[in-house]
């Protein structure tokens, strides 16, 4: 077997493989006694046919297809071990040269490489980190919204005041026509506006707070409900205000035709501790004073933020760690990233009742343009799992089996009496392996904001053999490189 | 009746699972030949026309066959000539193996 390894621009390398004339040979025999058994000749039982009878009946050409469909795979694998090439992916087969003179064929595979890493100086990277206050606002606004949830709603005889709540039979057209369009428009692919008498809205039992300010229709809309009653017809018109959500069609008259159904007077708690207590009720530390109940409602806004703020600021690290990295990858790793968001979006679209081809048509896009606007993000996306997989290597970050086992417990511990048979559900090889990604993707993402903050992180040490790490990481990655959950084994990190 | 060429005798192969035994264990080659074609022409006819030297000759008439398909449809083979030529011992036929 001749061998040769080429190593391509695009981070690929090519194979080409001159196979020996009796390995060829074997293949065509064997390839033969699998067509034997599939076709008639006369005077033969099936799968007793020699191979000169086969020949001589017409299916060399079989024979030949055949041994080469077998050996490709078996060749490619070889010559994988041979050049000592790290795939990222499976190879793909490019072509096969099959001169009459020669003997043996030659064949020629392409094999996208394993990406390459080179982190740039992530140790050095020092970021800001701040969380915002909760203001008092922020409480104050959150207490108004337990309030409005816990408000009491009572219908009312009289008129509609700002405040109250109305349910509302609406139907609304389109009272005139539409603008021409010009030429530029149609260009732009404007959608042409609907004609005269096209409704707007139609909706019964359509419930709506009073609010001025938050006019859930249009400007103007609340104003003509305030003051009417009960069973009410009213009939008005309004003109579509400049606004983001109508900007299609800002300018045109609507006609609105409105029967109020009731109208409720809407009673919000007072803010005291007796409310306090009473929406705490529930709270295995409560229930609480309206003091505690501030005090409670401020932690949780606190997390959240704090939350947020790590989030985003682990995106910020994150970005810097990408832009002073350098990274090599096979274009197959993107058209895979890409393939798997496109799924991502068939299965969404699936579950709204739209198939892929519907919703292209709807975008007015082909399927290659699509895939063109998902190839930055999967860019991005792929330079991403690839540093956070290198620096998991370089820090030897990994999750000691303490660790899962308290998992597991914090787990189980909310299904009380049934803990223990929750716990067999959770105690098996497999999920305790999910759990160990998780918590070492939450351990990783901690080190990474820890080095970013500045805080003294000893640097690691290689006590385990570098190459059970890096193997197992690497099978990770392969599996999921979209994903940034690695599985790195149990080294005891001191 | 005119005399038999070489190629009148011989009428074809056979080719089977049985002859390609014969062929490869035994060095015999199997024909179909003409009715009233002797082993003395057929042996003749095999050397002249494949370049070999023949050993010996059997001869066998197969007999007609009959049968019916369907109701109706009666149908028959006739009645062959089969040679078994064996060869001298190392000497091939090519046609038979290509």
């Amino acid at each position: 077997m001749k061998f040769q390894t080429e190593h391509l621009d695009n981070h690929t390398a090519r194979f080409t493989v001159e196979l020996d004339a009796e390995r060829f040979e074997n293949a065509k025999q064997k390839a033969a006694r699998k067509i034997a058994k599939q076709v008639n000749i006369r005077g033969f039982r099936k799968g007793k046919v020699p191979y000169s009878v086969l020949v001589r009946n017409g299916f060399e050409s079989y024979i030949i297809n055949e041994a080469i469909e077998d050996l490709t795979q078996v060749v490619y694998r070889e010559a994988l071990e041979q050049s000592g090439v790290e795939p990222y992916g499976p190879g793909n087969f490019d072509d096969i040269q099959f001169d009459e003179e020669a003997a043996a064929p030659t064949f020629i595979y392409s094999v996208p490489l394993k990406p390459v890493v080179k982190l740039g100086d992530y140790r050095a990277i020092r970021k800001e980190f701040s969380v915002p206050e909760v203001t008092d606002e922020m409480l104050e606004k959150a207490l108004e919204d337990l309030r409005k949830r816990h408000a009491v709603v009572d219908v009312k005889e009289g008129a509609a005041e700002a405040g109250d709540q109305v349910e509302l039979d609406v139907h609304a057209t389109f009272a005139d026509d539409p603008p021409q369009l010009t030429e530029a428009d149609a260009d732009e692919g404007t959608d042409k506006q609907p004609e005269k008498g096209a409704p707007f809205m139609h909706e019964h039992g359509f419930v709506c707070d009073i609010d001025l300010d938050d006019d859930p229709v249009m400007p103007g809309f609340l104003e003509q409900i305030i003051g009417a009653k009960a069973e009410d017809e009213l009939d008005f018109e309004l003109t579509v205000p400049d606004d983001d959500q109508y900007s299609d069609i800002t300018g045109r008259k609507i006609a609105f035709n409105i029967i109020v159904n009731q109208v409720k007077t809407v009673t919000l708690p007072e803010l005291d501790d007796d409310f306090a207590q009473r929406v705490s009720a529930d709270d295995p530390d409560g229930p609480f004073s309206l003091e505690q109940l501030r005090e409670k409602i401020r932690e949780t806004l606190q997390k959240e933020l704090e939350s947020r703020a790590n989030e985003e600021y682990l995106n910020n690290v994150m970005d810097e760690i990408v832009s002073i990295s350098e990274f090599t990858y096979p274009e197959a790793m993107v058209d895979d990233f890409i393939d798997d968001l496109v799924k991502e979006l068939e299965e969404r679209l699936k579950q709204q009742g739209i198939s892929l081809e519907q919703f292209l048509n709807i975008m007015q896009k082909t399927n290659e343009e699509l895939r063109a606007d998902y190839r930055e993000a999967a860019e991005v996306n792929i330079k991403r799992s690839l540093a956070l997989g290198e620096i998991l290597l370089q820090e030897h970050v990994s999750v000691p089996e303490e660790d899962i086992d308290a998992q597991i417990d914090e787990m189980v511990v909310q299904f009380g009496e049934q803990a223990e048979t929750i716990r067999q559900i959770f105690d098996t090889p497999r999920m305790r392996s999910n759990i160990r990604q998780n918590l070492l993707q939450k351990a990783l993402y901690d080190r990474i904001i820890a080095i970013a903050k500045g805080e003294e992180i000893p640097a690691p040490k290689a006590e385990q053999s570098q190459e059970d790490v890096q193997s197992e990481a690497e099978v990770s990655l392969q599996e999921t490189p979209a994903e940034t959950e690695t599985e790195a084994s149990d080294q005891e990190q001191e | 009746m005119a005399e038999l060429t070489f190629y009148d005798i011989l009428r074809r192969p056979v080719v089977t699972e049985k002859s390609n035994i014969m062929n490869d264990e035994l060095g015999q080659y199997v024909f179909e030949v003409a009715l009233n074609a002797n082993k003395i022409q057929i042996k003749a006819a095999v050397e002249e026309i494949f370049g070999v030297t023949v050993e010996r000759v059997n001869t066998m008439v197969m007999p007609p066959k009959r049968g019916r398909r369907g109701r109706k449809w009666y149908m028959r083979t006739s009645k062959w000539k089969k040679a078994i030529v064996t060869l001298k011992p190392g000497e091939k036929i090519e046609l038979f193996d290509v």
